[in-house]
C-alpha cells in the first residue's frame, strides 16, 4: 500500500464516481443544442463550455466517462476471461497442447492489432457494444502468456500434488486449486488493461469508428475539438486532461499492485 | 501388505545448458515389502532414487516397470475408496499447503469428496481429526503462512488422515523442521502407526531418526537397493560398505 | 587482541506497520586468534544475523547498534573500500547453499579468478594465477582440478561445489573463516567429510574458524568452544563437548532431544512450547515457557550472563540432573 498506489486508487476511483454519478452532477442533457451558445469558453453556467453544437461540455465530458469505463472494464472482462482459458489450459496439459495453443497466440501477434481492431470495427459496424468485443477478443494473448507461466509453476507445488492424491480431477484442481493463486498477477493485468483499453477506445472514437454521435466519448469530442484548436482550447485541454488522468491514474495502480505482489525478500 | 517387485521408473533429464539430453534410471529394478502396520525406513542420499520409488507407490508417478501388489490385488487408484488408501506427506511445509485455504478446510475439502459430509456433520469431522494431530480449533481457521512448521506438518498430517489411509508415505517431514519440534511429529506417527495399526513408509536421510522410530530399514543408492531388513540388524551388523558409510557418517561416530 | 569482538551488538529488522523485530539483543562476544567456536541455535535465534553483521552483510531493513570489531578495527564504520579489503582478505564467509552461491553463468575458473584478483596488487600474470587456482582447489580436497577448473557449477555434486566455495574464500589468505551452516544442504556422507576438511583447513592454516549450525552434535564435536543461541540472545558460552558439560537448561534440554544412534525405539523427547515471537519486549527470561527449572523470578527478571551462562538456576557441571 504504498503512496503511489493509493494516489492512483483515490483518482481512478473519483473518475469512477464521477460518471457514476453523472446525472445528478449536471442539470444540462449532453444531447441539447444550443446554437445560439455555441463555442463558449468555460464561465460560470457553463464550467467546461460549450462545444460547437452549443452542447455544455462538462455533461459530455461525464457521461463520457461512463462510455471510458463501461469499455474499459468490459474489454478487459472479456480478454482476461479469455486469456485464463486458453493459458491455464496451455499451462496445465503441457506438450502438444501447450504447443497448439502458443502458436494460436503467435499467429494472433503476427497480426498487428490495430489493424486488425479497424478491420473488424469495420466490418462489424461502429458501436460501444461492438468495440468492447473487438478490444477483449484482440488483447488477450498478453495475459494467457502470464497465466500459463502461472499454472505452469504453480503445477509444480506440493499442494498440486497432494490435490492429486485426494482423487481431485483436472479441471477441479485447475479451478479450485491453481487459479486463485494466480490473481496477483491478474489483477495488475487488469488493471494495465483498463488502461489501454480506453486508450484504445478514445482513438477508435477520435477517428470516428468508435462512439458515434450524439453519444459523446472523450475521443468523439476530440474529434470535433481538433477543427477549433486555435479558438476553443477547451475543446481539446479538457479531454485531452481526462483521458491522461484515467490512463495515468491506472498505470500507477497497476504499478503499485505490481509491486505489491512481488514475492519480497525474505527476512534472515 | 504392499509388495514392490522389480520397480522401474526413468526420466529424461533436460539441463538447462546441456545440448543433449540424458535418459536418467531414477529406480532400477527395486524388490521389497511393507507389512501390515509397519514403519519402514527408506534410506539414502539425494539421488537414490527414494523420493521416485514413493510416489510411483502413492500414484504420482507411473512406473515404467514392475509392480506394485496391494493386499493381493494390482495396486490402482481407480475409485475415491483405493485413492483413500496411499496417502502423502511431503517435506517442504510451506508449499505443500495452498496458501490461499484456511487449514481447517483444507481437510474439509477431502472429507467432503471423499465421504459427502456437510455442514455440522462436517466440521465436527475436521475438528476430530485435528485434534488427533494434536491441533486445536483455532488452528483450522488460520492459514498456512500463520501457523509455525510444526503447526503446518500436523495439518499436512491431518490431511492425509482425512481418507483414512491404511499406508503414509511420509518423505522427510521433518528435515526442515527444528529439533526440538520434530519429536512431537515424529512422537505422533510412531503413535499413529501403534494406535491405529497405519503402516509408514518413512523416507529420510537422517539415520538417527530411524533407529527410534522404524521397524525396518531399506537403503537405496543410486536406484537400488543396498541392504534391507530390520533396523536392530542393519545397524548393529550392516552388511554392506555403504551402510557402514552411511553410519559412520554420523556426528556421533566422527 | 580477540579476532572477532562484538560489544552490545543489537540488530533489529523494520517491520510493515512500525514494529520491531529484535533478532539480536546485546550480544558480547569475543573470539581469540586461532580458536575454534560453533554458534548453535535454532532457527530464529539470531546465528545467521550475527554471522551477516560480522562482514556487514545485514539486509536493508536491518538497523545495527553496537561495536563489531575484525581484527580491532571496526567494521560499522568502514568505508566501502576498506570493506572490500576486509571481506576474503581479513574474514572470508562459506554459506549454506554452495549451488546459490556460485554463480551458474561462469565456470569455476573465472569465479576463482574473480576472487583472486579482487585482493591481489599489482595483478598477477595468468600462469601464476592458475597455479594458485589449482593449488587452492587441491587444497579444498578435489582431484582432477584441471576438469574441475573448466566446468561449471551445474556439472559439479553438491560437494565439489562446496568445496570450490571453501577454495573462493581461501584464495585470499583470511586469518578468519565464518562458515555458515556449511554442511546443511549436502548429503549425509559428504557433510563428513566437509567438515573433516574445515578441521583440517583450521589446522595447517592456523584459521580462526567461527562455525554456524543448528545441530549441536556436530558443534559439542568440533569446536572446543560452544555458544548456545536462543531468541536472539546468548545463553551458554563455554567448553561444552557432551550433555554433562552443559549447564544452561536450554543446551540440556537440546542435546536431550537429538535422537541417539545408539538408542531403541522409544519416545522422541520433546521441548515443550515453541520459540518465542521476536518482537516481544517483556521481560524476564526468554526461555522461561519452556523451562522445566523456571521460577518465579525467571518470570519477572531478565538474566544476564555469568560465568558463561544466563540462567538464575543453571545445572551443576558434571551433575547429572
Amino acid at each position: 500500500m504504498n503512496k503511489m498506489m493509493i494516489a492512483g486508487a483515490i483518482c481512478a476511483g473519483f473518475l469512477a464516481a464521477a460518471a457514476i454519478c453523472a446525472p445528478v452532477l449536471t442539470r444540462y442533457d449532453y444531447k441539447a443544442q444550443n446554437t445560439a451558445e455555441r463555442l463558449q469558453p468555460p464561465s460560470a453556467a457553463h464550467i467546461f463550455g460549450t462545444d460547437e453544437l452549443g452542447r455544455d461540455l462538462f455533461s459530455r465530458m461525464i457521461y463520457g466517462a461512463r462510455v471510458s469505463i463501461m469499455v474499459g472494464v468490459s474489454a478487459v472482462l472479456i480478454s482476461t476471461l479469455i486469456g485464463i482459458l486458453i493459458g491455464s489450459i496451455a499451462g496445465y496439459f503441457g506438450r502438444i497442447t501447450d504447443s497448439i495453443a502458443m502458436r494460436f497466440v503467435d499467429i494472433m501477434l503476427t497480426i498487428p492489432s490495430l489493424f486488425l481492431i479497424l478491420m473488424l470495427v469495420v466490418f462489424l459496424g461502429p458501436s460501444i457494444i461492438n468495440i468492447m468485443i473487438i478490444i477483449g477478443l484482440t488483447s488477450w494473448t498478453d495475459i494467457a502468456r502470464i497465466i500459463r507461466a502461472e499454472v505452469m509453476s504453480i503445477k509444480k507445488s506440493a499442494y498440486i500434488d497432494a490435490a492429486r492424491l485426494i482423487g481431485l480431477g483436472r479441471a477441479s484442481i485447475i479451478i479450485k486449486h491453481i487459479l486463485p493463486n494466480t490473481m496477483g498477477p491478474v489483477f495488475v493485468y487488469m488493471t494495465f488493461g483498463i488502461s489501454g483499453a480506453i486508450l484504445t477506445e478514445s482513438g477508435l472514437s477520435f477517428l470516428g469508428l468508435g462512439v458515434q454521435p450524439p453519444y459523446p466519448s472523450w475521443g468523439n469530442i476530440l474529434t470535433a475539438g481538433k477543427d477549433y484548436i486555435e479558438t476553443a482550447w477547451w475543446l481539446i485541454l479538457f479531454p485531452g486532461m481526462a483521458i491522461f488522468l484515467a490512463v495515468f491514474s491506472c498505470n500507477i495502480l497497476g504499478e503499485g499492485l505490481r509491486d505489491m505482489f512481488n514475492p519480497r525478500l525474505k527476512k534472515q | 501388505m504392499l509388495k514392490i517387485s522389480g520397480l522401474k521408473k526413468s526420466f529424461i533429464a533436460e539441463s538447462p545448458f546441456a545440448v543433449s539430453k540424458k535418459k536418467v534410471m531414477a529406480v532400477a529394478g527395486v524388490d521389497f515389502e511393507i507389512p501390515d502396520a509397519a514403519i519402514v525406513a527408506l534410506v539414502g542420499e539425494s539421488g537414490s532414487g527414494k523420493t521416485t520409488l514413493a510416489r510411483c507407490v502413492c500414484g504420482l508417478e507411473i512406473p515404467d516397470g514392475g509392480e506394485i501388489i496391494y493386499n493381493n490385488e494390482p495396486l490402482s487408484f481407480d475409485t475415491k475408496e483405493k485413492r483413500g488408501r496411499v496417502q502423502y506427506i511431503f517435506q517442504d511445509t510451506f508449499s505443500s499447503l495452498n496458501p490461499r485455504m484456511k487449514a481447517g478446510n483444507a481437510v474439509a475439502e477431502v472429507i467432503r469428496f471423499h465421504f459427502n459430509k456437510k455442514g455440522k456433520e462436517l466440521d465436527s469431522a475436521v475438528f476430530s481429526i485435528f485434534e488427533s494431530v494434536g491441533l486445536d480449533a483455532l488452528t483450522a481457521g488460520k492459514y498456512p503462512h500463520e501457523l509455525s512448521g510444526g503447526q503446518r506438518q500436523r495439518v499436512v498430517i491431518a490431511r492425509a488422515l482425512a481418507t483414512g489411509p491404511a499406508l503414509l508415505i511420509a518423505d522427510e517431514p521433518v528435515s526442515s523442521l527444528d529439533v526440538s519440534v520434530q519429536a512431537q511429529v515424529l512422537n505422533l506417527l510412531k503413535e499413529l502407526n501403534s494406535a491405529r495399526g497405519i503402516s509408514i513408509l518413512f523416507i529420510t536421510h537422517d539415520l538417527r531418526i530411524v533407529r527410534s522410530l522404524a521397524g525396518y530399514v531399506v537403503v537405496m543408492k543410486d536406484g537400488a537397493i543396498v541392504e534391507k531388513g530390520d533396523v536392530e540388524t542393519v545397524f548393529t551388523r550392516p552388511r554392506e560398505a555403504y551402510t557402514r558409510l552411511l553410519l559412520d557418517s554420523l556426528p556421533g561416530a566422527l | 587482541m580477540p579476532a572477532i569482538s562484538l560489544k552490545n551488538l543489537t540488530v533489529d529488522y523494520s517491520l510493515e506497520g512500525g514494529e520491531a523485530l529484535h533478532a539480536l539483543r546485546s550480544i558480547n562476544l569475543d573470539i581469540m586468534k586461532g580458536e575454534s567456536a560453533a554458534i548453535v541455535g535454532e532457527s530464529g535465534c539470531g546465528k545467521s544475523t550475527l554471522a551477516y553483521s560480522l562482514l556487514k552483510l545485514g539486509a536493508a531493513n536491518s538497523k545495527t547498534s553496537g561495536v563489531i570489531r575484525i581484527n580491532g578495527f571496526d567494521i560499522k564504520s568502514a568505508t566501502k573500500e576498506e570493506l572490500r579489503i576486509i571481506r576474503g582478505g581479513a574474514a572470508s564467509m562459506i554459506f549454506q547453499d554452495p549451488a546459490a552461491s556460485l554463480n551458474p553463468l561462469f565456470s569455476v575458473r573465472e569465479q576463482l579468478a574473480e576472487a583472486i584478483l579482487a585482493h591481489a596488487a599489482p595483478r598477477p600474470e595468468r600462469e601464476p594465477m592458475e597455479g594458485a587456482a589449482l593449488s587452492l582447489l587441491k587444497a579444498a580436497g578435489l582431484e582432477d582440478t584441471s576438469r574441475i577448473m573448466d566446468s561449471y557449477p551445474h556439472q559439479l555434486s553438491g560437494g565439489q561445489q562446496q568445496r570450490v566455495m571453501i577454495a573462493i574464500a581461501l584464495s585470499c589468505s583470511p586469518g578468519i573463516l565464518v562458515a555458515d551452516e556449511p554442511t546443511t544442504a549436502l548429503d549425509v556422507t559428504v557433510q563428513a567429510q566437509i567438515v573433516k576438511l574445515l578441521v583440517k583447513i583450521k589446522k595447517e592454516r592456523g584459521l580462526t574458524l567461527l562455525l554456524i549450525t543448528h545441530d549441536l552434535n556436530l558443534a559439542a564435536e568440533l569446536c572446543p568452544r560452544v555458544v548456545v543461541m536462543y531468541a536472539g540472545e546468548i545463553m551458554e558460552d563455554g567448553a561444552i563437548s557432551s550433555i554433562l558439560d552443559a549447564i544452561h537448561p536450554y543446551t540440556r534440554a537440546l542435546f536431550g532431544v537429538i535422537p541417539g544412534i545408539n538408542s531403541g525405539l522409544r519416545e522422541f523427547k520433546v521441548i515443550k512450547g515453541s520459540v518465542p515471537d521476536l518482537r516481544r519486549t517483556a521481560p524476564g527470561c526468554p526461555f522461561e515457557p519452556r523451562c522445566s527449572r523456571a521460577r518465579e523470578k525467571c518470570l519477572r527478571i531478565h538474566p544476564e550472563i555469568e560465568n558463561g551462562v544466563r540462567c538464575f538456576f543453571p545445572y551443576k557441571r558434571g551433575d547429572s540432573v
